[in-house]
This record gives structure tokens, C-alpha cells and sequence, in this order.
């Protein structure tokens, strides 16, 4: 079995507080099953409300999901204690996406790095020197040693991003979620960025999941691309062909509103879908994306859920255009 | 006719690290109904420009010289009490970065947006509303959310009331600091599309700053580059996102991710220099695959191509 991490049919329901008594659920996450392989990067694309944070929270077992199982390295991590997920929080890192917010301040770089080598006891100081020191030269935070007693005040975002690698490199993991790690970071070193994840790929065999709203760049980056829409997978696929073919009128929009420098850009309005994703607290039944659809069959998207079918090999949608 | 002449513009700031030259001698001119873009790094100086223009400066300025002529009239030389009348928001409106995030909590959208039309005593509040409402419409918003406080809007309308607002006084230019920088792509593709139909039906002439050139080209005729506080390189949109010359330019193209090719996107090594340690020489030459001994003491001049575009690089020009 090469299929390492497995979320299966994981549902996320957050509690909110309406009014001074009673509350109400609120659906983040909704059935989604997803089988991240050894060495694989998948990516995760949507808009801000569409549950793809809090499904990556679920993916490192930051959140415990109110339906389904998670499992990693076949073994049944959903409600699993904090003591015996000791080697799992070894094994799964996550980068996060404000690297001024995601690093202490207060510590040089030496010890942000030291810092996970001491919470799991590992080598003795010449031992974790030497391990931090390569963990800056697998980076690029070089010169290592005009880095290490450095304060983050001092870096640059690229820079911080890079640190943050760093220190969810040092313990050696095989799956990183980075959410969103390059959103906040200059559009001329964000390819740095990936570029230096699918080196790490390649060399450690590490796995990804690539959490984002830039299909741009997880089309670069990742195998495979879900595109989530109000807590749903509403496509799912090989990142070329989704990109090249894509079947789901929500990742079409997508696709159409990312722009590319091209002059006549100016001369003509985009076509593109109109109004904004709902709350997923009045979430619309039948197809939740059928509001906005451009090609909504009455009395059926906005009837009927539509049930995921595959179209071709690896390639699956949740959509009525196809059933 | 140009709307807006810039000329020379320089703003140092003093910090406890040393003078900082955030803006190094700008030049441009902006035409009626025509949109100029601001392309650069974060710390290049595209919002101390902005900001120089709108004269809403913090207070450790140390520098603030050239001109800034609108209409005939220069505005650096007018009294702060004559520019807040005469100029701000009346003829230059700002939306800042970030800006929909400082709407205030406690007062409906509506009298938000309507309150430069109060202070006029010429206005009558009843043509005021009128105003506002129609101003909503035209940012493609429903008429109740005059009534709604900015909680219970969502960050896409959010920056439409910030777009509605800045325009309520008709301005004659509008600065946009990184108007999408918070949105989704979906969210942004729709402002772009309705900053397109202000630019054609309104005559509206726009400097529109952002650090993503495939944006620029949703909108500006005119893209300048800035670099290190100066513009590197200044043309058409066809001339810099087709054939840009500087070779700082031609990485900034090349690190954009494509959807529709498989190039990978390349990125530039190495960070902007730093602002108050300026080097001699071109502040690009460190990160310059190009630079030569030349780069290295001299600082390039404005080279202006047969084509009309203005590069500042040694590349060009009369060379040794």
C-alpha cells in the first residue's frame, strides 16, 4: 500500500452561537475522501469559506473531525490521544501562510530551529548544531553561520517562508501541509518557494498536500488538484488534465479569472461568474454551487446533490452535466 | 491632455537605521481616461508615490521635493489647508491598501459613504442620498446596504463601498493601492471588470498600483516598474508586458505562473537592496544576470528606445 495518508468520508461541524441560548452547526467540511500517495503533491484549491483550511487543520490532526476516519501509514490516527500521536506530529509538519505570524520573534533563527530537536529529544547540542546547520543550507538560508543568531525582524517574507521550511524540515517528516505558504510573499519569489518544495520532494520523498486559492501555481506545483466549493470536493483530478479539461462549471470560473499578462487583457471584461460564495451556515441545498452556475438545469441542481462520478481515469466531479 | 505631470518627485524618510530614499526621483504623466500602473516589489515604493501624491505623509519626511502639477496647478507648493479643499478627494481620490478593513464599525455604510457630500453646505441631504444610492448601483451594489453596518458585508463589498466612496466627489484621478490584494480570484476577476466599465464611462484616469503585472494588464495602458524607490523601465502595456527591455522587468514577467503554457515560472535570486545602504552603481546589479563593470560604479540614467519607452539600465544607450 503506497497510499499513506487516507481522509475518509470526513466531516467537520463547527458549533456557532446564534443567539443567548441555542446554537447552530455549521458544515466546514462534508464527506470528502482523499487518498494522498507516497511522494505525491495534491492541491487543494478553492475560495475562502470553501473548508480547504480546515480540512488541511483535519489532515495534521489539529482538529478531530465529527464524522469519518483518518488514517496514516494505515493506522486509525481520528481519535487518537495526544501521547500516542508523539511520532505522527514527528512525521506531519505543517507551514502556514503569514510567516510573521507562524515564527517567534523573541528567538534568533538558532533556536526556532533547535526547538523541535529539544521537544522530541533528539542528539545532544554538537548533534543538533550540525543538524540545524543543514537545515538552513537545505533552504538556502546561506551564509549558515551569519544566519543563526539572527532575529526574524531582520529577514525578509521569502526569507521567513524559508525558515519556516526549515523548521518543519528538521525532523525529517515525509508529509508537509503548507497552507497557502506563498500568498503573502512577493509575486518574484513565490517560484523560489516551489521551486525549493519539489527539490525537497524529489530528494526526501516527502508528500504534500498544497492548500491554495492560486490554481496557478498548484498547477505547477502539484500531481493532482481537488477543487473544493463549500466544504465539498467538486472536482478532483490529474492537475494537467483538470487544468487543460476541466468538467466542473465552478473550476472553470476559476480558471477564467486568473489573469495573464497579456495587453488586450485591458480592452475587454472578463467573463466570469457573478456573486460570491455563501456562508456554508445557509449553505443552498441541491448543487451548492447552483447560484451562481452558469449552466444550472432547472429543477435539478437546485433540487438534487449531485453524487461524485468519474469521468475518466483519476478524474472525477460532483456535478449534474454529467450524470 | 495630461491630468496629472510628476516631475523629480523625492521622498526620503528619516529612520533610526538612516535616511530611507523610499521614492528616488519619479517622473510620469498621467492622460485624461488613461490608467498608469505602479508595478514592484513590496518596499519599491509604489505606496510612499501614492501617498506623496495624496500628501497624507507620516511625519519622519525629511525630504519631499519636485512637482506634482494638476490641472496647471502645483500641488506641493499649495498650503495643506488649500490642498484639503481644493485637491483631496476632490480632484485625486485614494482607495488604500487594506482600506476596506478601516471602515467604520459604528456608522451605516450609506452615511459613510455620503458624509464628504454633507460637509458641503451647497448639498442638500436629500440629493445626497440620491447620490449615493446611484454611486452604489454603479459599484454593483443593492441599494439596502446604505442601511447595513460594514460588519454584515463581505470583503468583496467591502472594496466596492471603498471604490464608492473615493469617487463620490468625481475626482479626476484615482489612486487604487492594491485594490484586490485581499480577495479571491473570483472576487477580484469582478472589481477588475467593474474598474474596466469606470474607466470607459466615467473618463476616469487611473494610477493603479499593484505588485502582480498580470494584473496591471487588466487595466493600465501605461505600466512603469519601480525598483528600489525610481521607475526602471516605463511604456505602453504592449511594450513592457510583450518586449520589456530592463532586465529586472523581463524576470518580473517570467516569475508570473501560467495556466495556459507549461514554462515554469522562473524567480529573481536575492532580496531588494536595502533601502537606507543603498549601493553605487544600479541597485538591480546584484541580482542582474546582464550587469557588467559599468553597473557597478555608475548609476544608469533614463534612456529613452526609439520605441518611446524609458529603460534605466546600462544595457542601452550609448554603450562602453
Amino acid at each position: 500500500m503506497n497510499e499513506f495518508l487516507v481522509l475518509n468520508n470526513i466531516t467537520m461541524d463547527f458549533q456557532v452561537r446564534r443567539q443567548l441560548f441555542g446554537s447552530l452547526n455549521v458544515r466546514a467540511v462534508d464527506s470528502v475522501s482523499l487518498k494522498l500517495k507516497q511522494n505525491e503533491t495534491i492541491g487543494i484549491v478553492g475560495e475562502s469559506g470553501s473548508g480547504k483550511t480546515t480540512l488541511g487543520r483535519l489532515a495534521l490532526r489539529l482538529l478531530k473531525p465529527t464524522g469519518g476516519n483518518i488514517l496514516f501509514h494505515g493506522q486509525n490516527i481520528t481519535r487518537a490521544s495526544e501521547a500516542s500521536l508523539k511520532s505522527f506530529r514527528r512525521q506531519a509538519q505543517g507551514i502556514f501562510q503569514d510567516p510573521f505570524a507562524s515564527i517567534d520573534s523573541f528567538m534568533n533563527i538558532y533556536q526556532i530551529l533547535e526547538e523541535p530537536l529539544l521537544i522530541h529529544r533528539i542528539g545532544n547540542q554538537d548533534m543538533r548544531r550540525k543538524l540545524v546547520s543543514q537545515a538552513l543550507e537545505e533552504v538556502k538560508l546561506t551564509p549558515v553561520d551569519d544566519f543563526l543568531p539572527k532575529y526574524t525582524h531582520t529577514l525578509s517574507g521569502g526569507q521567513r517562508q524559508r525558515l519556516a521550511i526549515g523548521r518543519a524540515l528538521i525532523l525529517r517528516p515525509d508529509f508537509i501541509l503548507a497552507d497557502e505558504p506563498v500568498s503573502m510573499i512577493d509575486a518574484s519569489s513565490r517560484a523560489e518557494i516551489l521551486f525549493l518544495f519539489k527539490e525537497l520532494q524529489e530528494r526526501r520523498k516527502i508528500s504534500f498536500i498544497y492548500i491554495t486559492h492560486d490554481i496557478a501555481t498548484a498547477h505547477y506545483f502539484c500531481q493532482r488538484i481537488a477543487v473544493m466549493y463549500l466544504g465539498r470536493i467538486v472536482e478532483l483530478g490529474p492537475a494537467l488534465t483538470l487544468i487543460r479539461k476541466p468538467l466542473h462549471p465552478y473550476t472553470r470560473a476559476l480558471i477564467a479569472a486568473v489573469p495573464s499578462p497579456n495587453p488586450s487583457n485591458r480592452l475587454q471584461e472578463r467573463l466570469i461568474i457573478p456573486g460570491e460564495s455563501p456562508s456554508p451556515i445557509n449553505a443552498p441545498i441541491g448543487c451548492r454551487f447552483h447560484p451562481r452556475c452558469p449552466d444550472i438545469i432547472p429543477n435539478k441542481c437546485n433540487v438534487e446533490q449531485p453524487q461524485t462520478i468519474t469521468i475518466r481515469k483519476g478524474h472525477l466531479t460532483a456535478c449534474h452535466l454529467y450524470s | 491632455m495630461s491630468i496629472i505631470r510628476v516631475n523629480d518627485l523625492y521622498l526620503h524618510y528619516g529612520t533610526p537605521g538612516g535616511i530611507v530614499p523610499a521614492v528616488g526621483g519619479v517622473s510620469f504623466t498621467i492622460d485624461g481616461r488613461e490608467t498608469l500602473g505602479i508595478v514592484g516589489e513590496s518596499g519599491a515604493g509604489k505606496s510612499s508615490l501614492a501617498l506623496a501624491l495624496m500628501r497624507t505623509l507620516p511625519r519622519n519626511v525629511v525630504t519631499f521635493t519636485g512637482t506634482v502639477e494638476l490641472d496647471g496647478t502645483d500641488c506641493l507648493k499649495l498650503s495643506e489647508e488649500e490642498y484639503r479643499k481644493k485637491i483631496r478627494w476632490q480632484k485625486i481620490a485614494m482607495v488604500f491598501q487594506g482600506a476596506m478593513d478601516s471602515l467604520n464599525p459604528v456608522i451605516k455604510v450609506g452615511k459613510q459613504v455620503a458624509e464628504p457630500l454633507l460637509l458641503k453646505p451647497e448639498i442638500k441631504s436629500k440629493q445626497a442620498h440620491a447620490t449615493t444610492l446611484e454611486l452604489l448601483k454603479m459599484v454593483m451594489l443593492p441599494p439596502e446596504i446604505f442601511h447595513r453596518y460594514p460588519h454584515e458585508l463581505s470583503g468583496g463589498m467591502k472594496q466596492r463601498v471603498m471604490i464608492a466612496m473615493a469617487l463620490i466627489l468625481k475626482p479626476k484621478l484615482l489612486i487604487l493601492d492594491e485594490p484586490t490584494s485581499a480577495l479571491d480570484v473570483i472576487i477580484q476577476a469582478q472589481i477588475m471588470n467593474l474598474l474596466k466599465r469606470f474607466k470607459r464611462d466615467l473618463k476616469l484616469s487611473i494610477l493603479f498600483i499593484t505588485h502582480d503585472l498580470a494584473l496591471a494588464s487588466d487595466l493600465c495602458d501605461k505600466i512603469a516598474v519601480m525598483y528600489a524607490g525610481e521607475i526602471i523601465e516605463m511604456g505602453t502595456a504592449e511594450e513592457l508586458l510583450i518586449n520589456p527591455k530592463h532586465p529586472y522587468s523581463q524576470k518580473l514577467l517570467g516569475s508570473i505562473p501560467r495556466l495556459a503554457e507549461d514554462a515554469r515560472p522562473e524567480f529573481i535570486p536575492g532580496a531588494p537592496p536595502k533601502m537606507t545602504e543603498l549601493p553605487p552603481g544600479c541597485y538591480f546589479r546584484l541580482r542582474c544576470h546582464h550587469a557588467y563593470n559599468r553597473c557597478l560604479d555608475e548609476h544608469p540614467p533614463n534612456h529613452k528606445l526609439p520605441s518611446g519607452q524609458l529603460v534605466k539600465c546600462w544595457l542601452y544607450g550609448d554603450k562602453r
